[in-house]
């Protein structure tokens, strides 16, 4: 028969493998993941993309205030729909840091009449390698540097930054074609999220010498944890967290009976030692961030996650075997804690969605699993082994020779706020 | 960022009340501290010690109200979680024990005290 905790230990495994399977199905939902790549030629794709960026440059050109409507209806037809948001670089007065197409077509001859004279430099060019879409779609992006100079309501305008262009085409039999834009956006430089969780969860105070013991049963408990954090991304995807969070772990250890001993028999079974922890936990690790949808992201988080005890609590309880009374208090342990370090290290991992509610704020729900790194404490008894079983010595921590470790997976609910996100 | 921050104004003070639940203690349960020592009146390590709340249960050694505590170096053990009454103690050490005297707390203990009661064996 197995323990309750090498059960528990168990289940503790296959929860790290469904997260495992969980992530790599997301990723495998990712695009350009799922497809197996043909052998690009990417001299032709270069060519491709840029033929389709000089005929968006000259007709972007003629477009002014006396042109033909069908000039306009032209430059519409290089994007994939008229609903592409590329960057709003007419229209000082919007806040909106993109627009679609179809409003910046319109919004060109008003604001320049005279045109607007956009020039791509196309020798300094960096094609990234295309990434499946769908339908035999692929979708590549593409850097390079883009001029503007015009004048609108008697002012001059003239720039000269990086883009990032991602353009589409069809892939077939060897094929390529259907060349379209599906966007023209500033390449992001770095992202600042301000994030504040919540995160019920399933704790257990895992003592090793206990988990491998068939006669004690290792029982998990509901335990949260709370806190608000700091996400720098350097780039769209990778960046790094910082955080402070207040967890609360508990769980209970439950022996069948106490053993007589020295002649005497206590009378107590279903002994239930129960143990709860508050601490201060400094979480400070990587972020990798996935795009799998417009509004949705995945979050993929690990690290070290530092831990300073605050409080502590300990409850024992028994049935006596006569009266089939529980009674409480039968561990007397006034120095149950004497023995356990203060300060905790720990790995977290953690999966999270994010959905975009608005521009800058997002929802949050996910997976997070805590796993204590370094003992909490261990004391040396000699005669632990004959007496754990008659209540002379707390069985959670009075062992020598093993570890005693945190582990929690939780639920995460939150929000992240973009508090700054700067664009080269 | 307003509408943010007022989240965050009612996140935060949330998730602070749910964490802080469940931290503080009023009042603690009665302690009781026993010393056992021998006929020469020194301290008896490696003790057995537990506590009875009646006469009867003492005499017949049945339905202690805790597991069997051991004595340190000292002589002496601490009990923690004890209700507000009155309790009989018994010891032994070997073939030694304090079955010819009946040794009791001073009346019931209270809350917050920590009660210290001497045992001899012989």
């Amino acid at each position: 028969m197995l323990g309750k905790g090498r059960v528990l230990a168990k289940r503790g495994m296959v929860v790290c493998k469904l997260s495992v399977l969980l992530l790599a199905v997301m990723l495998g939902a990712h695009p350009g993941i799922s497809q197996e790549l043909p052998e690009w030629k990417m001299d032709s794709i270069r060519l491709g993309v840029k033929n389709l960026l000089n005929h968006y440059q000259l007709i972007h050109n003629q477009i002014n205030a006396t042109a033909d409507p069908a000039i306009e209806r032209e430059f519409i037809n290089l994007f994939s729909n008229p609903k592409v948001l590329i960057v709003n670089e007419i229209d000082q007065d919007s806040p909106s840091q993109e627009i679609s197409a179809q409003n910046y077509v319109s919004l060109l001859p008003t604001l320049f009449p005279e045109g607007l004279t956009l020039d791509f430099n196309m020798n300094r060019i960096l094609v990234s390698r295309p990434k499946y879409d769908f339908n035999n779609r692929y979708l590549v992006n593409v850097w390079l540097e883009q001029s503007l100079m015009g004048i609108s309501k008697g002012k001059a305008l003239a720039n000269r930054h990086r883009i990032v262009v991602t353009i589409g085409f069809n892939f077939l039999d060897g094929k390529m074609s259907g060349w379209e834009i599906w966007g023209i956006a500033l390449p992001p430089k770095s992202q600042t999220y301000l994030t504040v969780k919540l995160s019920p969860s399933l704790g257990s105070l895992v003592n090793q010498s206990v988990d491998q013991d068939e006669r004690f049963n290792l029982e998990p408990g509901l335990g949260y944890a709370g806190g608000v954090g700091l996400m720098y991304l350097i780039n769209s995807h990778l960046g790094g967290q910082l955080g402070i969070r207040y967890a609360h772990y508990q769980s209970s250890l439950t022996l069948d009976h106490l053993d007589p001993h020295g002649g005497f028999d206590p009378h107590l079974e279903q002994v239930n030692y129960h143990t709860r922890f508050w601490f201060v936990e400094m979480p400070i690790g990587a972020a990798y961030k996935i795009t799998l949808a417009r509004r949705l992201n995945a979050l993929l988080g690990a690290g070290i996650s530092p831990g300073v005890r605050l409080f502590e609590s300990f409850t024992s309880s028994a049935v006596n075997s006569n009266s089939r009374s529980r009674q409480t208090g039968v561990i007397s342990d006034s120095q149950w804690i004497d023995g356990l370090t203060r300060f905790n290290l720990g790995f977290y991992s953690e999966l999270s969605i994010m959905w975009q509610l608005r521009q800058n704020t997002a929802f949050m729900i996910g997976v997070d699993f805590h796993h204590g790194l370094t003992s909490l404490g261990e004391v040396e008894q000699p005669d632990y082994v004959n007496s754990r079983y008659q209540g002379l010595y707390n069985p959670i921590w009075r062992s020598p020779d093993s570890n005693n470790l945190l582990r929690s997976l939780g639920i995460t609910i939150g929000v992240a706020i973009q508090i700054e996100s700067k664009k080269e | 960022m307003g509408r943010n921050l007022r989240i965050l104004t009612l996140l935060l003070p949330l998730s602070l009340l749910l964490t802080l639940s469940g931290c503080f203690e009023t009042d603690n349960p009665p302690q009781l501290e026993v010393s056992v020592i021998d006929q020469d009146s020194l301290p008896v390590p490696d003790a057995y010690v537990t506590l009875f709340t009646s006469q009867q249960e003492w005499r017949q050694l049945e339905n202690p109200v805790q597991a069997w505590r051991r004595t340190g170096l000292e002589g002496q053990v601490l009990f923690i979680d004890l209700k507000e009454t009155t309790y009989w103690i018994y010891c032994r050490k070997g073939d030694q024990d304090n079955s010819f005297d009946e040794i009791t707390t001073q009346g019931d203990l209270k809350l917050n005290q920590r009660a210290h009661v001497v045992v001899h064996l012989r």
